[in-house]
């Protein structure tokens, strides 16, 4: 194993790089990753650590144990084939653009008044108060490193065994297996999906259910308080949409997509423009100049024939996946 | 150049229909006039793109001046026919660049915060011992006070501040954020405890102790791994004797990085503040899981371990955690002085008042007049002893009578030693 230095500057950086590049030497990294770019793939090898860390952590703490190395095991992880699970890696690809994108946006301030979240948690509607609290705490939480993982459930519970069963050989204790099986049982009983900063968004999108006719007001307010999870949460409610598509639509540097949700919802030109331009400012594989012919083509459909365009997008994706699988095959 | 602000009106090509006569002189020296597209390329696509989009832009846009390079913050409006360029934050390179840019730096502290343009708190990072759900959105000097002079939009360095909950000092230092169109939009600042180091001068301070860990557990976890996978030789075979060492290595890491778990829980039950959470436990319970974590460690000291039967149950008060830790210390001196072939009791028993944890070794046992010293600090009865460092048991004495509680021994030379953890019922 080569020696590493130390120097705790771009430590994090290169342990991620080292997890990624060690994975993909074997052979376990899934192909879309090699599409990566480099600041992408470091924030994902760092968030994959971040969530093993925070898992061993947990297990560690409920078996009074000191703690383990969380990097060893996630390369440990890595390198038995952990990332060879799709959906996972798809998710922390998706995460780790959204933190990124989230910290770049510019902000838009409104003279003499409190940025958009602070005055929702003022709003005199307890419902929405509440909620815009409850993710203004997560987002904090989320930022500070204090969060758990905040993956899908079905996620975490794949992970947290992959980790459960390193710790386990990482002990090199056979008379362990009881004992970590039961702390692992344990911090998977205390895990909630529901307080993630997606799922407090998307609570707080239903209570504002923002209406058609101020939603694209509401949208750049929340981008230009650089609240993406809670841009992504209202446009999903607007559209009737999950989360995660839509976040996906955001998310896909070309956006067309979202340009056509957004003219779907009636949203004005100038409004999709001034979305698409922070947009751009916040992501660098977005094409800026690209950005007038992409909406022109947008609005040079009907808002009803943009709706049917992306129907789809409100079948459940279990469904819209066999469907795609179908007509690969056939 | 020294203007703060230069406007200019273009029409709807992105033609030069007038401007302050700062900015037609840079323009005209670039070889553009009125009626004609901007001189600068730079400029010229930021017109160009707000023009198409009809929307805002305002980004950093650098020019030529002349064998000068003109750094400045662009903001082009669409209005009506026309469109507005402002250019602010004017700067001259090598001029440092305007606040809020790669130029401020923030220093190092101990927890980070951040606000909205209204002063309202958006942001807490962990260590400044205040709950965020309390203060996020909350204005800063529900937080922070002390601050009120501070000039609106400018950074500040180390200013002398308290936390308004505690009163404990903090020096605190904020750079402004600023926002697409280069305006004030709060603050990013960073707070540093500055009574931390003179409180307790007299034994570890917390600053000492958290820089300690920080600085060896990483490098000794890395030690530790490393040595264990040379030693598991999952990169590939090494001889038996290079196996080994690497095992010694790990194991020397290990009673490495427990002295530094014990030093930080030393710097923390040592402090005056210093608080357990304490809460029903089922010490029964508890005592099965502890036991259970040496099963393999008993084996093989060939000592048999007796523990409490499944499904008894005793409540006692303590924290979860710090209990657990009690119980693992008290098993694994019992193990380690147990002779071959020996049982080690773990039991529970209560009354109204008070439940025990109690584990019994038949080991060499410690003569009355050393009873003391086994809860000193660093105390040992037989210093050239391997294993150990003396911490153990001064920690988890303290930390029992935190929880309201007391840990005991009995014991005489040759009789081996009952350790007994007392806690509230």
């Amino acid at each position: 194993m080569p020696v590493r230095s130390l120097d705790a500057a771009d430590h994090g950086a290169r342990k991620a790089m080292l997890l990624l590049n060690g994975a993909e030497s074997r052979g376990v990294f899934p192909p879309d990753a090699a599409r990566l770019d480099d600041e992408t793939r470091a924030d994902v090898g760092e968030l994959i650590v971040a969530f093993v860390s925070n898992i061993v952590g947990a297990l560690c703490e409920r078996m009074a144990m000191s703690p383990i190395d969380a990097e060893a095991v996630a390369m440990r992880v890595a390198r038995a084939g952990m990332l060879r699970d799709a959906d996972l890696v798809a998710e922390v690809i998706d995460r780790a653009r959204q933190s990124r994108i989230a910290a770049r946006l510019p902000l838009i301030a409104r003279t003499g008044e409190a940025s958009f979240l602070v005055r929702l948690s003022d709003c005199p509607d307890t419902q929405v108060a509440a909620a815009a609290a409850a993710l203004l705490q997560a987002e904090s939480r989320r930022r500070a490193g204090l969060a758990g993982t905040e993956l899908p459930a079905e996620i975490h519970h794949r992970l947290l065994w992959w980790v459960a069963a390193a710790v386990h050989e990482m002990t090199a204790q056979p008379g362990m297996d009881s004992v970590i099986a039961e702390a692992t049982l344990a911090v998977l009983g205390t895990y909630d999906e529901g307080e993630s900063v997606e799922a407090r968004a998307s609570r707080l999108a239903a209570a504002i259910d923002t209406r058609p006719a101020e939603l694209g007001e509401v949208l750049v307010a929340a981008l230009g308080d650089t609240r993406l999870a809670l841009f992504i949460a209202v446009l999903a409610r607007a559209t009737g949409t999950r989360f995660d598509d839509i976040r996906h639509a955001v998310l896909d540097p070309a956006g067309d997509r979202l340009w056509l949700l957004l003219r779907a919802q009636g949203v004005a030109r100038s409004v999709v423009a001034e979305i698409g331009v922070t947009l751009a400012a916040a992501d660098r594989r977005r094409d800026l100049h690209g950005l007038a012919d992409a909406i022109d083509t947008a609005f040079a459909v009907s808002s009803d024939a943009a709706q049917i365009a992306v129907a789809t997008l409100r079948l459940p994706r279990d469904f819209r996946r066999a469907r795609h699988a179908l007509q690969a095959g056939a | 150049m020294t203007a703060p602000i230069l406007h200019v009106r273009l029409d709807g090509e992105g033609r030069l229909i007038d401007g302050d006569p700062a900015f037609t002189e840079i323009n005209g020296a670039a070889g553009g006039a009125t009626g004609r597209a901007l001189a600068s390329p730079a400029l010229a696509t930021v017109v160009r793109l707000a023009w198409r989009l009809g929307t805002l832009i305002s980004r950093e846009v650098t020019f030529a001046d002349g064998d000068r390079d003109i750094d400045a913050w662009a903001r082009v409006q669409p209005d009506k026919d026309e469109l507005r360029l402002t250019l602010s934050q004017i700067r001259v390179r090598p001029a440092l660049r305007p606040v809020g840019a790669a130029g401020d730096i923030l220093p190092v502290g101990d927890w980070q915060w951040e606000t909205d343009h209204a002063g309202r708190i958006t942001f807490l990072s962990a260590g400044a011992g205040v709950a965020e759900g309390t203060v996020l959105g909350r204005p800063l000097q529900q937080l922070i006070h002390g601050l009120a002079d501070v000039p609106k939009a400018a950074a500040f360095h180390d200013r002398d501040a308290a936390l308004t909950t505690s009163g404990a000092a903090v020096a605190v230092s904020a750079i402004p954020r600023l926002d697409r169109e280069g305006r004030f939009a709060g603050y990013r600042g960073v707070a540093r405890r500055t009574d931390a180091a003179t409180s307790s001068a007299a034994g570890l301070t917390e600053v000492f102790t958290t820089r300690l860990d920080r600085a060896l557990r990483g490098p000794l976890g890395q030690i530790i791994a490393n040595a264990d996978s040379i030693n598991a030789q999952a990169d590939g075979p090494v001889s038996e004797d290079y196996a080994g060492y690497a095992a010694d290595i790990a194991n020397a890491g290990r009673h490495l990085m427990s002295l530094i778990d014990d030093l930080v829980d030393l710097e923390a039950i040592e402090r005056p503040d210093f608080e357990i959470a304490v809460e029903p436990i089922d010490l029964a319970d508890l005592a099965r899981r502890a036991a259970g974590l040496f099963a393999v460690r008993a084996a093989d000291a060939e000592v048999v371990l007796e523990r409490p039967a499944e499904g008894t149950s005793l409540m006692a008060r303590g924290e979860f955690r710090r209990t657990l830790q009690i119980a693992v210390n008290m098993i694994g001196n019992a193990i380690r002085y147990a002779p071959r072939g020996s049982a080690v009791t773990v039991s529970v028993a209560g009354d109204a008042a008070y439940s025990w944890f109690s584990v019994t070794d038949s080991g060499k046992g410690i003569a009355p007049e050393d009873q003391a010293l086994v809860f000193d600090k660093f105390g040992r009865v037989d210093p050239g002893e391997p294993g150990g460092n003396g911490l153990g048991l001064y920690i988890a004495r303290n930390l029992a009578r935190a929880m309201g509680g007391d840990l005991t021994l009995e014991s005489a030379a040759g009789k081996g030693a009952r350790f007994t953890l007392t806690l509230l019922a």
